[in-house]
């Protein structure tokens, strides 16, 4: 089973701070009067500079935003590798080759399986056995890890990667990465980077059914779409209009996290640490009037009976069986599982065709979740720090990760062996390589043949925009275009916990998080009427809820207070 | 074939009662029931691996395939690691059962004998170790530090005394008549000896079942391997099939294959994965089987 | 110098003849020795080789078992991940005082108790009865394959058998299926806590009942056939023979597994429960298990589940202690 950890952990600073560090910094600069490598005035390394001396071996001189890395010899790094079974590691790659050929650099490699991958991970860090590189880590999972040293802080050498604070100064990041950061100022992942969130979740519905009534392929709101469904559900009395999946570890994850920002709150796998910030302190969001609205929305779904009441509990298989054989006519998707869908009903040989709506607004508006341009990233284990290529190391990470250069290679490969350039700049996938769609049926693949698009080395498929969306098919593309109307919603002021508090804290959030899982579902359900909402609160109220949000509010005083 | 269950037999002159008679009817029938409930799931299991992804996901298969196909079985089987591993699994299983069994046995053994001196306390020490146990760190920085990380010895050693399996085999032994081992002293056999000559072979029943148990267990073991090895190529054949499902159950968008051929097999990888890994050991049970019968011949030597 | 079994086997008759003999001419049964105290060296003495056959599983539990038992201690110190392997710093009872005040683990606490209990009761039985049944059959190749078939299950993955579990109990599946053409409305089993714990035994009954039996067949190949043959003669009908010949014969065997079960009963199974559980069954699908893997989401607290896991060991070792000082009392077998 997959953790789902979607989770962007929140942890608010004030803007305080990056005034405070700059001037800090540039002050630091100055007397220490050497220049480092090309860091941008507007670092917020905290901290001084930090003394590379004996730990520059193989670095570059001169290295900065623009140029391509190349190590002054051969250096080894150690990486801490997650093997995806559809791109089994393999020795000859091209994307290997290329960086010991053009970077001069190479790998001393850890595997772990994907499908053991977070346990592996905890628990080789844990054990304090952990390579250098540490790939694959979403921002939050670094939290536990910090307290024991294991992991560098990587917000003290950012400084040092200029390609990392020239994204985060275009396009606006410092909110995004204080949501990281620690108690004691710090964060410690080094984050992937998208230059605007990526919409991938949405409902599919059976456009020729909707067609069929006349209705719109794009409702506005979901008032509008609950309509929709009342006609669906006149006109087939024997199928359930909508059926839903994802609800593994609680109820409707997927798709209550992509509607819930519509009514003003967060829930499903954007549901967190259950804290909303309603302006000048934090509420616990599972108590609040928004997200009763959330769910009394759902519970006249199923009340109409336009939702199907195994949603909220069934089996992917189950769901998508349904939706497949046409006993529901829309269902939740992202925009790889619609292609499945469509492949097993056209092998069937129904004339059923399907497309993926854009998320209708709601009622506090058209909106999009926030924080979700800070995603899957790589952590350093703090040992790192004594090696002797720790800025080579530095620099080559600034390059692969965060460069143009670097990213567009890692997910397209060499130019003129995988791609070719248009004269307008489009890049096109060779003909006999397949990835993602594009080119199917080519006997080769950009990922299993190649090594490139790979989730170690390709953080989050792009980041700026434009690369995100290169390798999109044009439906995704339509898709993802009508969302990017939305309104991102702001962060939340960080609160970071000290190791204590959290030790608590976790607690309070596990027994809570259950409660509020298990009645959001018997509310939807219908098993428990809204009438008892307030009996609700106050049981969440017994559980710790005062506590827990006296603690949270009392660090997010702290930390604005320090910063 | 029925007249023979159905018809009381005669044994020693004295007929079975009626209400015996009954009885096996009975029972044969439930079993047969039995054997219909236990079966039809996995008749089900295998036609959904031969089946086309399209039928399985509209819920259309039962006991036959539909849309026959093995390109699940080609895509796993055509892998060089997927065979590569499978050799691992094998390997280590034969070598962890011997070390399990050769533990265990001698073990029992000894344990078995009631005027052991210090035998409460050795079985204490045993089963103390069945609820008590360190928890994944120290385990895991011991097998580091022993140099185990990355071999065979990493996944047999460890689990190699299961204190289930010997506090089991031990009631045997308890049960074993003491005068044969009390003749074959007579006859000059020393402790070896009437372990190896005398008790083992007679117990053919018991050691076999505790190879079963151990076969099985090793076989279906992944938890070890995934935590010692650093490289695909030492995998056994369960993490790379667990990897697969994930991989195709998973909800990663990032680094999917998309639309590549790994989601298209998604529908039925489980049904694959389960039966590539249990057919083998399925096939172990008859040989095992007949080992059994009766261990005790001492009935059959008439007087 | 090689013996012959059969010659063994003469010998042994030979030897039970006697006896026989002298206990029919009406002495008394030869007293064991007394028992008086036995030195160590003395026992080393007598029985060295059994010693011998003893050294390399216990060093084998020394070093694998016992010496990584030291990283308990970390229940009662600060762990931190990277950090010192025994932890950082003493807290004392601060992470059992942390679970004892958290009124989610006690019902976590209380499901385990439960399910692993009616486990006990409904499911330890089941296989015992179903060796017997098949120990009656009498056309041999029927019994073979009937019981190669009842293992099946056995081998099933958890993660295909909760697939159909869920399968079957769905509105449209084939129980409620069942149900309407009784004329009874559908029931959403996964829906309602009252019906997990039913569901849970059900599969686990399916699961391991063909599997559980072979134990026990492994046992009935132990009964002497000269004991039937005796109670033949005797004039026992057939239920008499299986209540006086078979079911003692296989009765240490079932009573070696009843305490050990009864000691594990707290161990229920964590992935099963995991694939079939969601938050409306919380109330009582979470067990102690599941519990500790969400909470160890949110905070990979490595201290507080060993705490939590020492506390369950002391409740097995002590279940086990009591169960085998009953079965000692009551029935004369016992563990040790």
């Amino acid at each position: 089973m997959t953790q789902q950890i979607r989770e962007a952990r929140r942890r608010p600073v004030r803007r305080g701070a990056l005034f405070t560090g700059v001037v800090l910094t540039a002050s630091a600069l100055v007397l220490s009067g050497c220049g480092a490598d090309g860091g941008g005035g507007s670092a917020d390394g905290e901290s001084g500079d930090f003394d590379f001396t004996g730990k520059d071996v193989a670095a570059m001189e001169d290295y900065g935003v623009g140029d391509t890395f190349q190590a002054t010899e051969p250096v080894e790094f150690g990486l801490f590798y997650r093997d995806h079974p559809n791109y089994p590691l393999k020795d000859d790659w091209l994307i290997l080759e290329a960086l010991e050929e053009n970077q001069n650099v190479t790998f001393d490699i850890v595997s772990a399986p994907l499908s053991e991958w977070d346990q592996r991970k905890s628990l080789v860090i844990g054990a304090g056995d952990a390579p250098e590189i540490i790939s694959v880590t979403y921002p939050g999972q670094e939290v536990a890890f910090v307290a024991g040293g294991a992991i560098l802080p990587a917000s003290d050498f950012v400084q040092y990667m200029p390609n990392y604070m020239d994204k985060v100064e275009k396009w606006d990041l410092e909110a995004d990465l204080d949501q990281m950061r620690q108690e004691d100022g710090k964060y410690y992942v080094f984050p992937g980077f998208r230059e605007e969130p990526r919409a991938e979740y949405s409902f599919a519905v059976r456009s020729d059914v909707w067609e069929e009534l006349g209705l719109s392929l794009e409702p506005a709101t979901f008032d509008e779409l609950r309509d929709q469904l009342r006609t669906v559900k006149e006109a087939y009395p024997d199928a359930y209009p909508m059926t839903d999946r994802w609800s593994a570890n609680g109820p409707l994850e997927a798709t209550l996290s992509f509607v819930s920002p519509n009514f003003g709150t967060s829930a499903g796998w954007g549901y967190g640490e259950g804290l909303t910030w309603d302006g000048g302190e934090f509420v616990y969001t599972g108590a609040t009037d928004e997200y009763r609205d959330l769910i009394e929305f759902y519970a006249s779904l199923v009340e109409e009976g336009l939702l199907d009441p195994e949603s909220v509990t069934q089996d992917d298989d189950q769901a998508v069986q349904k939706f497949a054989s046409g006993s529901a006519m829309s269902i939740g998707t992202n925009d790889q599982e619609i292609v499945r869908y469509r492949t097993t009903v056209d092998e069937l040989g129904s004339d059923v065709e399907m497309t993926q709506i854009r998320v209708p607004a709601g009622p506090a508006g058209d909106n999009f979740q926030a924080g979700q341009r800070t995603v899957n990233g790589f952590m350093l284990s703090s040992d790192v720090a004594e090696s002797e290529n720790f800025l080579a190391m530095l620099q080559f990470l600034d390059w692969l990760y965060y460069s143009d250069e670097g990213l567009e290679f890692a997910k397209w490969g060499v130019e003129g062996e995988t791609y070719t350039k248009d004269a307008d700049g489009t890049r096109v996938l060779n003909e006999n390589i397949t990835v993602m769609g594009l080119n199917p049926g080519a006997p080769e693949n950009l990922q299993a043949d190649y090594g490139f698009s790979n989730g170690v080395w390709t953080l989050v498929h792009g980041s700026t925009v434009e690369l995100d969306r290169s390798m999109l098919r044009p439906e995704v593309l339509d898709f993802v275009e009508a969302m990017s109307t939305k309104k991102v919603l702001e962060l939340a002021p960080p609160a970071p916990l000290s190791e204590i508090e959290r030790e608590q804290v976790s607690l309070y959030q596990s027994a809570l998080k259950d409660h509020v899982s298990q009645n959001t579902a018997a509310f939807i359900l219908g098993q428990r009427s809204l009438d008892e909402w307030d009996a609700y609160v106050s049981e969440l109220e017994g559980m710790n809820m005062p506590q827990y949000l006296e603690l949270v509010n009392a660090a997010q005083q702290r930390y604005a207070d320090a910063n | 074939m029925t007249d023979r269950l159905f018809r009381p037999a005669v044994q020693g002159g004295i007929r079975d009662s009626r209400s015996y008679t009954i009885f096996r009817m009975i029972n044969a029938g439930l079993i047969v029931v039995i054997c219909f409930v236990t079966l039809y799931p996995f008749l089900n299991v295998i036609a959904q691996a031969f089946s086309a992804e399209a039928y399985i996901n509209s819920g259309q298969v039962n006991l036959i395939p539909r849309g026959f196909n093995v390109t699940t079985f080609g895509y796993v089987m055509g892998d060089p690691m997927f065979w590569r591993n499978y050799g691992n699994t094998v390997l280590y299983t034969v070598v962890a059962t011997v070390i399990a069994m050769i533990l265990t046995t001698t073990f029992a053994y000894a344990l078995s004998k009631r005027n052991l001196k210090g035998r409460s306390f050795f079985i204490g020490v045993a089963v103390f170790t069945m609820f008590f146990n360190g928890g994944l760190i120290p385990n895991y920085i011991l097998i580091s530090t022993l140099g185990f990380k990355n071999t065979l010895w990493a996944i047999v050693i460890p689990n190699a005394i299961s204190v289930f399996n010997l506090l089991v085999m031990k009631a045997f032994f308890e049960n074993f008549p003491e005068d044969l081992e009390e003749a074959a002293a007579i006859d000059g056999l020393n402790t070896y000896g009437i372990l190896w000559k005398i008790v083992l072979p007679l117990s053919k029943a018991v050691i076999a079942t505790m190879v079963l148990f151990y076969a099985v267990s090793f076989w279906n073991s992944w938890f070890t391997a995934f935590l010692y090895m650093d490289k695909a190529e030492l995998y056994p054949v369960t993490v790379y099939l667990r990897n697969m499902l994930a991989a195709a159950t998973g909800t990663e968008a990032l680094g999917t294959g998309g639309t590549g051929e790994a989601s298209q097999v998604a529908s039925n990888v489980k049904a694959v994965t389960m039966l590539l890994t249990v057919l083998p050991i399925i096939c172990l049970y008859p040989f095992i089987q007949k080992y059994f019968v009766s261990g005790v011949m001492l009935g059959s030597v008439k007087q | 110098m090689s013996v012959n079994n059969s010659v063994v086997v003469a010998d042994a008759i030979e030897l039970r003849s006697e006896m026989e003999e002298r206990r029919e001419r009406g002495g008394e049964k030869p007293a064991r020795p007394r028992k008086h105290r036995v030195t160590w060296r003395k026992a080393l003495k007598r029985d060295w080789r059994l010693y011998s056959l003893l050294v390399l599983p216990l060093v084998f539990l020394l070093i694998f078992r016992y010496l990584p038992m030291a990283g308990n201690v970390i229940a009662f110190r600060r762990f931190r991940p990277g950090g010192n392997m025994f932890g950082d710093e003493w807290v004392g009872f601060r992470y059992f005082e942390l679970f004892v005040n958290d009124p989610t683990f006690w019902r976590a606490f209380w499901n385990t108790f439960m399910l692993g209990g009616l486990s006990l009761v409904i499911v330890f039985p089941l296989p015992i009865i179903l060796a017997l049944m098949f120990n009656e059959l009498r056309s041999q190749r029927f019994k073979r394959i009937a019981q190669s078939i009842s293992y099946l299950p056995h081998f099933m993955s958890i993660v295909i058998v909760a697939g159909m579990v869920l399968q079957l109990t769905s509105l449209r599946g084939s129980i409620n299926q069942g149900l309407e053409a009784f004329g009874s409305s559908p029931i959403p089993f996964m829906q309602l806590p009252q019906w997990f714990p039913t569901v849970y035994i059900t599969s686990e009954i399916w699961q391991t009942v063909g599997w559980g039996t072979i134990l026990y067949l492994a046992a009935l190949t132990t009964i002497d056939p000269q004991l039937y043959e005796a109670a033949r003669i005797d004039g026992a009908s057939r239920w008499r023979q299986i209540w006086h010949v078979t079911l003692p014969g296989i009765r240490p065997t079932m009573v070696v597994l009843l305490i050990l079960n009864i000691g594990t009963f707290m161990a229920v199974g964590f992935e099963k429960i995991l694939l079939l559980y969601n938050p409306l069954l919380y109330p009582t699908a979470d067990v102690i298990a599941t519990y500790l893997y969400r909470v160890g989401i949110i905070s990979s607290n490595f201290s507080y589940a060993t705490a939590i896991g020492l506390f369950e060991a002391i409740i097995g070792l002590t279940l086990i202690l009591t169960a085998n000082a009953i079965s000692r009392r009551a029935v004369g077998t016992s563990l040790w």
